[in-house]
């Protein structure tokens, strides 16, 4: 086995533990570390996959920023804990059955995809290139993701000042 | 050599992980960290077809994909203390105050 | 370097005349903060009247230009989108401003917040990539979580806000992960070249077709992905419900028919997505209009009927994608349009009636409204009786085009099971019109109390504008029908 293999399994071992461990634990803190693992993982992945430009990016925004979002949340929102599964059987079985279905069809259908093994390396400084295509053949998406983040802005600010001033100018 | 199957079987069996915590956890939080595992899920995708491909459009589109998920987050935390403010509770079941 | 040229910025100038209406009305406010909030009305009828004239005059000039790389297409199908969606956005800012002004957060930011997602609705009926579609989504959707949590006290808008997030955020999910398979399967993100998946790599790309129909469907909310829609509606300030019930509610369609023609308009994926979107459209119908039967608060049956309408509209694409026709899809847009100034209608009397300190909401709290006040009665029963589908009104020809056609196309127990719906939803419209007519409060044992509060002239216009659109363009549909039509071929221009 080589030592990239033995990398990947380690990297998708600790995405999915993380993820499961969320779903198993009982204590919201843990659980952020938890996204927190799992997230680290996902970045460890795109390294493998040649986009250290992407995996630099999941850790600044997501590890740094929106991890970091959640934990400033669990601390205005009091000491949460994670409420008991379901109340009612049937919900949980439905949710159960619905979501190993799409697991089973999903991984059925990945095993069916022929393609050439991948991962060679793109030739150059992707970062760059990433930077060029931004601006040229994704320019318009690069604006709207603009618009978008000024949604946000006003969005967030609005409801801080509702809450502060109960809305009055 | 990693081939695709193996990235993209991660990506459906996190994407699985996140429906999972979302359909289960009541939490407005958990479920916020189960969204942000299916986006995570999408983005492997993402990255290991734009590997096999041999561009780069997979991981520019990635990137949006992470924009919009920090630009969710924002929002949501936003809601949540404003909901916690209001209500005393996160948990999504336990605020019943519209019979749904 | 950067590739933007002036033919772009002009070409998708209806957008961007929101978008920057919007950061305008937010610099206004901080510059100007004592005058800021009737200006920014103003301001906000400017752009949205102007991004309307600006496309209507497209439209019917045929102007049909590929813009920003291919990424958006501003053809007649997405100015006849633009113009029903900023018509209807038209209406719910007429609406809003007495309502805000007697909850006291008139705030220049919910305009602004309404402009963003109305140029976000704009583009996703004009988006050719698939991560456009995507953006533009969010860009529509972040806004409309924040316009429903638009009070403070309110612990139940908080509460709709919280749960049309949760809902939205999660067919995001589902919206991604389809568009990240069928970006690897097509080795493309653009529209027309999905079908070069369905050969290369035909699992992903019916695994994603469905993810990213089912992402779609919560957006419209079909049964049975339609929880808690009802609950936002309800929730929501009304002003924010007109805009959720009319606009949110169109915008998606076009995107969703975009990508149905299109990205997924050849025989091997039709055969797969019509039968589904069949079972869809019945459950959505009936289950929208049997539970509309048994609820007493009218925003939340205009949430169950705004569903069942969503089966109705299922109807009309079904119809139009058999028959491969232009005409047909013109009397979907057709139904559209008239579905915008119904629900505006009935929702503007709710805001009319409105105080400080409660709402207007219940059927029992019209109980009188006839003698007290004939004319919004009689303003009422109109939208109720078009949303019933009677004759003469838009209402009923709005059906009644969308069920011709699906006859046509041989959708013969669909179009049973339709009319039935529409017979068993007259039970819950009427009893609205029962109550104000035919009901006083010695019924209901309360004094029956209607007076305006805060008058508003533009809530008045906007409710005589709505009711002589329904009477007016019932029986003289033909000029908004060529419209559709012009819209309508230009879609087919583009589809496989």
């Amino acid at each position: 086995m080589s030592a990239e293999k033995v990398a990947f399994f380690i990297l998708s071992g600790l995405t999915l533990g993380g993820g499961l461990a969320i779903l198993f634990s009982v204590r919201l803190m843990r659980a952020v570390v938890y996204l927190l693992v799992s997230l680290f993982g996902v970045a460890g992945l795109y390294i493998l996959l040649n986009a250290e430009f992407l995996a630099a990016l999941q850790v600044l925004i997501y590890i740094g920023g929106i991890t970091i979002l959640m934990v400033f949340g669990l601390m205005l929102t009091g000491p949460g804990q994670f409420v008991n599964p379901a109340e009612s059987r049937l919900k949980a079985v439905a949710a159960g059955v619905s979501s190993l279905t799409t697991a089973i069809v999903l991984l059925l259908i990945v095993k069916k995809t022929k393609w050439p093994a991948g991962t060679q390396a793109l030739a150059g400084d992707t970062t760059a290139e990433i930077g060029r295509l931004l601006l040229t053949d994704h320019v318009f998406a690069f604006e709207i993701a603009s618009v978008l983040l000024l949604v946000v802005l006003v969005g967030v600010a609005l409801f801080v000042r509702l809450a502060r001033d109960g809305g009055k100018p | 050599m990693i081939t695709l199957q193996e990235y993209l079987s991660v990506g459906a069996l996190l994407f699985t992980v996140g429906l999972l915590i979302v359909l289960f956890r009541q939490n407005a939080i958990s479920i916020l960290m189960g969204i942000e595992l299916m986006l995570n899920a999408a983005n492997i995708n993402f990255v290991a077809f734009s590997n096999a491909l041999g561009g780069l459009t997979g991981q520019v589109l990635a990137i949006f994909v992470v924009v919009a998920a920090a630009a969710e987050a924002a929002v949501a935390i936003a809601i949540i203390v404003l909901l916690y403010q209001n209500l005393g509770t996160v948990d999504v079941e336990k605020a019943r105050n519209l019979n749904g | 370097m950067i590739s933007i040229t002036a033919a772009d910025l002009s070409g998708i100038s209806p957008a961007l005349h929101l978008a920057v209406a919007g950061i305008a009305i937010m610099l206004l406010d901080a510059l100007w903060p004592m005058r800021s909030k009737l200006l920014s009305v103003w301001i906000t009828l400017a752009a949205l009247g102007c991004s309307l004239t600006t496309s209507l005059h497209r439209l019917t000039a045929g102007v049909d230009v590929t813009l920003f790389n291919g990424a958006v297409r501003m053809d007649g199908y997405a100015h006849a989108f633009s113009a029903i969606i900023c018509l209807a956005s038209t209406l719910a800012v007429l609406s809003a401003p007495k309502y805000l002004r007697l909850r006291g957060v008139h705030l220049a930011e919910y305009y602004a917040l309404l402009l963003f997602s109305v140029c976000g609705m704009v583009l996703f009926a004009a988006a050719e990539e698939l991560i456009m579609l995507f953006l533009a989504l969010e860009t529509l959707s972040i806004p409309v979580y924040c316009l429903v949590g638009f009070t403070r006290t309110n612990v139940y808008s908080t509460e709709a806000s919280m749960k049309y997030f949760v809902i939205g955020a999660f067919a995001t999910g589902f919206l991604v992960y389809g568009i990240a398979l069928l970006y690897g399967a097509a080795g493309s993100g653009y529209l027309v070249d999905l079908r070069a998946g369905a050969a290369r790599a035909p699992g992903l790309f019916y695994a994603g077709m469905t993810l990213l129909l089912v992402g779609f469907l919560f957006k419209i909310g079909a049964v049975p992905f339609n929880m808690w829609t009802p609950d936002a509606y309800e929730g929501a300030p009304t002003p924010v419900t007109t805009f959720m019930a009319e606009a949110v509610k169109a915008a998606p369609f076009g995107g969703m028919i975009k990508v149905l023609f299109v990205g997924f308009g050849f025989d091997a994926a039709v055969g797969l997505w019509q039968p589904a979107l069949v079972v869809i459209a019945v459950l959505t119908m009936t289950v929208g209009n049997l539970t509309a039967l048994v609820q007493t608060d009218v925003k939340r049956m205009m949430g169950y009927s705004s569903i069942a309408h969503s089966g109705y509209i299922l109807v009309g694409i079904l119809a139009a994608s058999k028959l491969q026709s232009a005409d047909a899809l013109a009397a979907v847009l057709y139904y559209l349009f008239v579905y915008v100034l119904m629900n505006a209608g009935a929702f503007g009397i709710l805001i009319l009636f409105s105080h400080k300190d409660k709402d207007t909401n219940a059927v029992e709290d019209l109980t009188g409204l006839a003698r007290e006040r004939p004319w919004a009665a009689a303003l009422m029963a109109v939208y109720m009786l078009s949303l019933t589908g009677l004759p003469p009104l838009a209402g009923f020809f709005g059906k009644f085009y969308i069920f011709s056609y699906a006859v046509k196309a041989g959708y013969v127990p669909l179009v049973i099971i339709a009319i039935l719906n529409s017979v068993v939803s007259a039970y819950y419209y009427l009893k609205v019109i029962v109550a104000m007519y035919f009901r006083g409060p010695e019924d209901t044992g309360r004094a029956a109390v209607f007076h305006y509060e805060g008058y508003s002239v533009f809530l008045l216009a906007m409710l005589w504008f709505t009711a002589w659109g329904i009477l007016y363009y019932g029986i003289h549909s033909e000029p908004q029908l060529a419209l559709a039509r012009l819209a309508a071929s230009s879609l087919f221009a583009t589809a496989p």
